[in-house]
């Protein structure tokens, strides 16, 4: 066996075959010689055998091919190399053994008449991927410990999360305990407010019947004190000293007097706890209506003139009526004695607080001193001048030449049971009525007064269907 | 000779009764007035029950002076009793109340009663109510 071409030498030729034979026996690297085109092996060197891990009789003799781990490359190398007579080398790229080892080859040929029988083949099992594969353990085993310390911190973030979660569930549990304690104290508390309620409501239907029974059983007998009293007073005129006469008087007037409070108290409470809706009214046809049917405001008792056409305003039908009797009822009844009442009732578009100065009286006025220094409103004028609505405003006048009010009762006056002259009988009742009446309806009242120059009273509405209100041009306005 | 019309008058309160005597004889009055003293009666008096049979005695009214608030029975029930007899669609019946509330005045209408008067103090004035009554429903044309 020979390793390089055989020189041609005069000399005898060394015995090449038994030195490579030497060679390859003592090599520590495996070694193979095939022959043919089947590759059948025909040596192996101890190096070869312990490879295999066979005895040399199993593997001589055999198909070179089938030994190998990846055969393909391998055998068509071994064919290049019988056909061209080159050495080659090759190394494998997969490998097939549970383990990675890689073969790597070397082929020389062995020539004989200038061609190659055979082929001498060292093999070299590489590892050359083991680093790599170290590597790629180290990293596993640096990925597994993180991903150890990773399952570490999500085990005990998953345990506080737990604990979060159990004490969430506790607040939201007691919440909810809290919500449905709060429900039952409201519903409770509703039920409180509806039982009182309807306690009340019995209460104030007890109260109305009593009014009713007040107006009915107390008044019959002052009713009849008084009537029957007036007939002694006629009928005994000439039978009776003048001191009893005085007395029984006494006794009319007494009567008198109580029924008067009874029915303007009544009146007064009723309004107190009447609701009113505001409703379209006929100021003008209310007030004429009044005139016409009471004889003490028609002549020769009073002149009073409607200088102007009463606007429909927002109001209250009774409420008004009894504001305009109020107001009339004083205009007359304030006067001097002997003195016949004059009054002027009128009415003026109020667009803003300024306007209010055209309310002004004009030069020559009998009040042409007095100051505007009570107004009685529902709300402060300096925060909301205007009502709520955009109705246009009306102010309605009613003026009387008769004793007139210092300035420091002009608030006063408003006031229940404020009697500012007892000389004229009343109850102290009227102008509170009439201011509570406005009041509930969201107008104004005030006065304009000086004593001895007669008194200016006015209300201040709403006009009901909201265009404002011009005052027709009456030539016989108060001057 | 005939006597003239009657008149019932339901009223519970005796001083108004008198008073309404005292009123009658200052207006010069010579119609007889009877009395029913609760609402009770008063049906009981125009349906001719018991003692009201003798219409000698108790002759059927030309006129119903009614008051409101009464004893037993109220009187809207007397005046829709009266409005319920065929033979008294036409009897006048006027209210004669302390009651100054409008809804017992539209009640009264709705019940139909044909007139309506706040009662009054002084004896003159209830005379020249019951002058105005007395011309209008208690003189001999206008009895039925």
């Amino acid at each position: 066996m020979g390793a390089k071409p055989t020189p041609r030498t005069e000399n005898p030729p060394p015995d090449w075959s038994s030195l490579c034979r030497a060679v390859a026996e003592r090599a520590p690297r495996p070694m193979v010689s095939v022959e043919g085109t089947s590759h059948i092996v025909r040596y192996v060197n101890p190096a070869f055998c312990r490879l295999m891990d066979k005895p040399r009789e199993q593997l001589l003799g055999k198909p070179f091919g089938e030994m190998l781990p990846e055969k393909d490359e391998c055998v068509r190398l071994l064919d290049r190399v019988l056909r061209t007579g080159q050495p080659e080398s090759h190394t494998e790229q997969h490998h097939s053994k549970p383990h990675p080892v890689f073969w790597s080859y070397t082929m020389w040929p062995v020539m004989a008449e200038e061609r190659p029988v055979r082929v001498l083949i060292q093999v070299t099992e590489t590892a050359q991927f083991h680093d790599k594969m170290l590597a790629m353990n180290e990293a596993l085993m640096v990925g597994s410990v993180r991903q150890h310390e990773l399952t570490e911190a999500a085990n005990s973030s998953n345990v506080r999360l737990q604990a979060e979660i159990i004490e969430r569930t506790q607040a939201e549990a007691a919440l909810r305990a809290a919500r449905l304690e709060l429900a039952q104290a409201n519903a409770a508390l509703e039920q409180k407010v509806r039982d009182r309620t309807a306690k009340l409501q019995e209460t104030v239907a007890e109260l109305e019947h009593f009014s009713y029974t007040i107006t009915h059983d107390m008044r019959a007998p002052l009713r009849a004190m008084y009537s029957l009293g007036g007939v002694l007073l006629e009928e005994c005129s000439e039978c009776l000293e003048p001191t009893r006469l005085e007395y029984i008087r006494q006794i009319v007037d007494a009567a008198d007097r109580m029924d008067k409070l009874i029915t303007d108290a009544l009146q007064y409470s009723g309004v107190v706890r009447q609701h009113f809706e505001p409703e379209p009214v006929d100021a003008d046809a209310l007030l004429r209506g009044m005139l016409k049917s009471y004889p003490e405001f028609q002549p020769p008792h009073a002149n009073i003139r409607i200088d102007s056409h009463l606007p429909v305003v927002l109001g209250n039908q009774a409420g008004l009526t009894q504001c305009f009797s109020n107001l009339l009822a004083n205009a007359v009844k304030f006067v001097h004695p002997g003195r016949t009442p004059e009054v002027r009732v009128w009415a003026e578009s109020v667009q803003s607080p300024k306007s209010k100065a055209q309310s002004q009286p004009a030069e020559g006025s009998p009040v042409e001193h007095a100051t505007r220094n009570t107004e009685h409103e529902s709300v402060p004028s300096a925060l909301n001048p205007q009502p709520s609505t955009l109705n246009p405003l009306v102010r309605i006048w009613f003026e009387d030449k008769g004793i007139g009010i210092e300035k420091q009762y002009h608030d006063k006056i408003w006031q229940m049971f404020q009697q500012l002259n007892k000389s004229y009988e009343g109850t102290g009742i009227g102008l509170a009525l009439v201011r509570k009446v406005v009041d509930r309806l969201g107008g104004k009242v005030g006065v304009e007064s000086e004593p001895g120059h007669g008194s200016r009273f006015w209300l201040e509405l709403e006009r009901a269907n909201g265009q404002p209100y011009h005052e027709p041009l009456t030539p016989d306005r108060p001057q | 000779m005939i006597s003239p019309p009657a008149m019932l008058y339901v009223e519970d309160e005796k001083s108004d009764v008198l008073l309404l005597r005292v009123a009658f004889t200052r207006a010069g009055l010579l119609n007889p007035v009877h009395i029913a003293v609760d609402g009770a009666e008063a049906i009981d008096y125009l349906a001719g029950n018991g003692p009201f049979a003798d219409r000698n005695q108790h002759p059927l009214p030309a006129l119903v002076l009614l008051d409101l608030n009464l004893p037993k029975k109220s009187g809207f029930e007397v005046l829709s009793w009266i409005r319920q007899q065929p033979q008294f669609a036409s009897l006048p019946v006027v209210i004669y109340t302390s009651s100054v509330n409008l809804m017992d005045k539209d009640t009264a209408q709705l019940f139909g009663a044909t007139d309506y008067f706040v009662k009054r103090r002084g004896v003159n004035q209830i005379a020249e109510l019951v002058r105005t009554l007395a011309e209008r429903w208690l003189t001999q044309s206008a009895a039925p």
